[in-house]
């Protein structure tokens, strides 16, 4: 018990041990979250993300993120969006030109690891992170891009819902 | 007198009583919760896996003829704003096929679902189902339908948990293969 001296000699005692108790429980629960999942992601700000059942966890970055009001590829923005419409000079042939050059790059980057591990090229996985009130043709221009850029296999990022 | 000097000595130090200095140990837990406190995500965040149509320079595989046998059911969904419709043939059979018709909503996707779990009994091999999506559906809406679609148990009480053999399964109970094929070029 912690104590404290008054001026006429007397003390008075201060319990502290419930708030040990808390203490302990709470940092008990802290670590146990912190060490279960290996992954951690802070969403992006201006970004809701849709609730799923899903049980898989988030495995990998997000490649693309868009939030209400920008696209980013890897943090770097390449386009802007105003009420879940993006800018027409974006769009060519129905994919969003600056995502697919910033993919390719990645895309281009990746087959030159492989080459020089002398592996064969596999069509890769990149995972979006998008805004729950968009709409669905956003995400097809989005990944009409990315398929262009030889990324065929999506990864949609969702708040796990627990029931 | 030195005797009782002694004697009076002890039962002081009996009585004084030893306390644990627990200060320290109070820093360390403050300092250790702010720490954690902060780097901790309460949001639980998971992923969905989908896949666009491509074209391959892989070789075909070779079917023998027990293979040729084997009959697939194909299942197709379009989805509007308002409407989910799901068509179901068989590979063998051009000309038949059955279509279904649900409302994009709640009880729509309940019914939707039943039907997806009827029509995994008529052929357990079939993991693949291929979805053209009208540009207006919302993003959300989407991802209602592809849990409906994928996830076999909607009313399993476990909380999600890491990938372990269990919950893949539970996860892969329906159609794990969804195909988005609006994505064309």
């Amino acid at each position: 018990m912690a104590s404290i001296g008054s001026d006429d000699g007397s003390t008075v005692s201060l319990n502290i041990m419930p708030m040990l108790d808390i203490f302990s429980i709470l940092i008990l629960f802290l670590l146990m979250n912190f060490s279960t999942d290996p992954m951690n992601h802070d969403v992006e700000d201006g970004l809701e993300l849709p609730e799923s059942l899903t049980l898989r966890s988030l495995d990998e970055l997000p490649s693309i993120s868009v939030s209400k009001t920008d696209i980013k590829v890897n943090d770097k923005s390449v386009g802007s969006i105003s009420k879940g419409i993006v800018d027409q000079s974006m769009i060519s042939q129905g994919a969003l030109l600056p995502v697919f050059k910033e993919l390719k790059k990645i895309s281009n980057a990746n087959k030159r690891f492989n080459d020089k591990r002398g592996e064969d090229f596999i069509h890769q996985a990149i995972t979006i992170e998008m805004d729950k009130s968009h709409s669905f043709g956003l995400m097809k221009m989005l990944m009409k891009s990315a398929e262009q850029a030889d990324f065929v296999k999506f990864k949609l990022m969702v708040s796990k819902e627990i029931q | 007198m030195m005797a009782k000097h002694k004697k009076k000595h002890k039962m002081s130090l009996a009585q004084s009583s030893c306390e644990l200095n627990v200060m320290p140990f109070i820093d360390i837990f403050s300092l250790l919760c702010t720490f954690l406190l902060f780097s901790a995500v309460f949001i639980s965040i998971g992923v969905i896996e989908v896949q666009v149509p491509f074209l391959t320079n892989a070789a075909p595989s070779k079917s023998n003829d027990d293979q040729k046998k084997q009959k697939f059911l194909d299942l197709t969904l379009s989805v509007s704003t308002s409407k989910i419709e799901l068509t179901t043939k068989w590979d063998a059979e051009e000309d038949k096929k059955d279509s279904y018709t649900f409302s994009n909503n709640a009880a729509g996707l309940k019914e939707l679902h039943a039907k997806l779990l009827e029509s995994k009994k008529t052929d357990p091999k079939t993991d693949k189902i291929t979805i053209f999506i009208d540009d207006d559906v919302s993003y959300d809406n989407t991802i209602q339908i592809l849990d409906h679609i994928k996830i076999k148990d909607l009313s399993s009480k476990k909380s999600p948990a890491k990938d372990s053999k269990e919950n893949i399964n539970n996860d892969e109970g329906l159609y794990p293969k969804i195909i988005f094929g609006s994505v064309i070029l």
